[in-house]
């Protein structure tokens, strides 16, 4: 039988014992919380809060003048691209537009792994909003302008089918555009002679169009590729206005910088704020996915696994042979652009650093765009952040980026931060849907920056 | 003086709203030194601070020791990143602006915060150093 008073020392001893054990657990905790992701948030560092600025649309200033293209600002010329844009008779069969992979639901981009057209592309459909600002085009940056880029799927047999000939024809035997296409470009070139101007031809792809491309003279092929250029000129001037709005993620940096704590917790709860201050620190993710847009439009190496059953994608390398040898890149023909103008191009970079290398995507407006990366081999944020976690040797070339080690509330954390980059897009509704035969070529902001 | 220190304190935010974040001084008085000592080099960018992302060029002034112009340089650039494993993402170019001592390196952009290194390899009438320009962005 037990003794009063050793039953006493026994709970006294027990209780001692559990109370140590909770202290070990809690100095543990605080400890790990980082890695946890329990910490308590604290308040932003000045350093935090100078990189927490410079992400904001708040700062943003307006696109990048576009030298080699002189409507791209030009409202007319939006207008008139606007209706390009979503005009599904540009295509070989009558069903896809610019807007068919370009979706403005989809935030200019699709819910699908590739390109869905005629056939499939090759690579996932980038969005386009924001994307004036980016001196590159596609994944691999194979164009140096929006206007050089929006000329590529039309004549591509996967995507809208057609050819430079039919399309210039195309715009020249309708009323409206013909009047809309002269007043901001001058003539279109009489295309009545056929034996000069053969119904179908391209000097691409298509063989029997190739065949009726090089049988005219150089002269008449300059003023159907000018003809052609300048459609791809017009969809550009549509496309700058598509401009990211501001986001949950914009007003709690509003929130912050004015000192509204109140504000703050109606817009952030903790976990985004952790995820926060996972992207900006040790997570890394503001290396590449940087400025207000939330990408540097570089080319990275990242170790992604090409598509199943496809050899890996050389990405960027392969694409500075076909940039330069563009027709209608900056330093080309049907360019507005000087030879001075062209500092890109022209300051280019090559390297073996470029294998496998992919242009760095903005993260504004994630939601709906899904599955992510070139080949859209990741179907959700979580596997991205666990590929980024884990960091796995490239397939071809060198993978710049390092495992994370973060731990499974840290990734949810990171993920939760990444939705709160949503928003709308920053221009008057109709520009978002097909045009309406009497549009008025005016361009408002639904935001104003500053 | 409640609306004073609102003024200020929207003043002092507006301020600190139009300073770009990623801030490298490239201040004119500044010289660097080559590291044989053979030159002189001031260097003034055409950004007032140098952002990240934007395709910018950097005045270069070279002298040689005693303080004297060096006209006829030829200036190699690169540029790294110690903590990745990457350079610049151009290729900058220099050349020679008035004959009189006077550099453009054209085409320099810089795509990730942290601390970069730009590199010169200058040589002129045989004599050759170079001189590496480490900064944080």
């Amino acid at each position: 039988m037990i003794s009063y008073a050793s039953r006493t020392r026994w709970l006294w001893s027990g209780t001692l014992t559990l109370l140590a054990l909770a202290a070990a657990f809690l100095i543990a905790l605080a400890d790990n919380c980082e890695h946890l992701g329990l910490c308590p948030p604290a308040p932003w560092s000045a350093d935090e809060l100078a990189l927490l600025r410079s992400m904001t649309l708040d700062n943003i200033p307006p696109p990048p003048a576009s030298p080699s293209n002189r409507v791209a600002d030009n409202p007319r010329a939006a207008a008139l691209g606007h209706r390009l844009f979503f005009d599904s008779r540009l295509s070989a069969n009558g069903k896809i537009s610019c807007a068919s992979c370009h979706r403005p639901e989809n935030h200019f981009s699709e819910s699908q792994t590739r390109g869905r057209a005629i056939g499939f592309t090759e690579r996932n459909t980038m969005s386009l909003v924001g994307s004036a600002y980016s001196p590159w085009q596609y994944w691999d940056g194979r164009r140096d302008s929006l206007w050089s880029q929006a000329l590529t799927p039309l004549e591509h047999p996967a995507e809208h089918g057609g050819n430079r000939m039919e399309y210039v024809r195309f715009i020249a035997a309708d009323p409206q555009y013909r009047a809309a296409y002269e007043s901001l470009f001058g003539p279109l070139p009489d295309l009545s002679d056929h034996r000069r101007f053969p119904l179908a031809a391209t000097p691409i792809h298509n063989e029997s169009w190739q065949r009726a491309w090089r049988e005219m003279t150089p002269e008449d092929q300059h003023a159907v590729n000018r003809a052609f250029a300048n459609l791809g000129k017009a969809i550009a001037a549509y496309e700058r206005l598509l401009l990211p709005g501001p986001s949950r993620f914009d007003a709690y940096v509003s929130a912050v910088l004015a000192g509204d704590e109140k504000q703050q917790q109606a817009l952030f709860s903790e976990g985004e704020i952790r995820g926060l201050r996972l992207f900006i620190g040790p997570a890394k993710c503001i290396d590449c996915h940087n400025g207000p847009l939330l990408t540097n439009n570089e080319f990275h190496n990242t170790g992604l696994l090409s598509y199943s059953a496809e050899l890996p994608d050389r990405g960027r390398r392969a694409a500075i042979t076909r940039v330069l040898a563009d027709p209608f890149n900056c330093s080309g023909l049907y360019s507005d652009a000087s030879e001075q103008d062209c500092l890109e191009l022209r300051f280019m970079r090559t390297g073996k650093e470029l294998l496998g290398a992919m242009r760095t995507p903005s993260l504004r407006n994630l939601a709906n765009t899904e599955p992510f990366m070139h080949k859209g081999q990741l179907n959700t944020l979580m596997e991205v952040l666990e590929h980024y976690n884990q960091a796995p040797a490239a397939m071809i070339g060198h993978n710049e980026t390092k495992p994370l080690k973060l731990g499974r509330r840290q990734l949810k954390n990171l993920e939760s931060f990444l939705h709160t980059l949503s928003g709308s897009i920053d221009v008057e509704p109709k520009w978002l849907v097909p045009p309406t035969s009497s549009e008025p070529a005016t361009v408002t902001r639904t935001h104003k920056p500053g | 003086m409640k609306t004073d220190a609102a003024v200020l304190s929207v003043m002092v935010i507006a301020t600190l709203l139009f300073i770009p974040v990623q801030a490298l001084a490239l201040s004119p008085e500044a010289v660097s030194v080559s590291r044989n000592g053979h030159f002189r080099v001031q260097i003034q960018s055409s950004l007032q601070s140098v952002a990240l992302n934007q395709i910018h060029h950097w005045t270069v002034y070279l002298q040689d020791v005693a303080g004297n112009s060096v006209a006829d340089a030829s200036i190699e650039v690169t540029g790294r990143m110690p903590a990745h494993d990457h350079g610049l993402p151009t290729q900058p170019r220099a050349r020679a602006a008035d004959g009189e001592g006077k550099y453009l390196i054209e085409g320099l952009r810089f795509h990730m915060p942290g601390e970069w290194q730009l590199e010169m390899d200058i040589s002129a009438s045989g004599t050759e150093d170079s001189l590496v320009i480490t900064f944080e962005l």
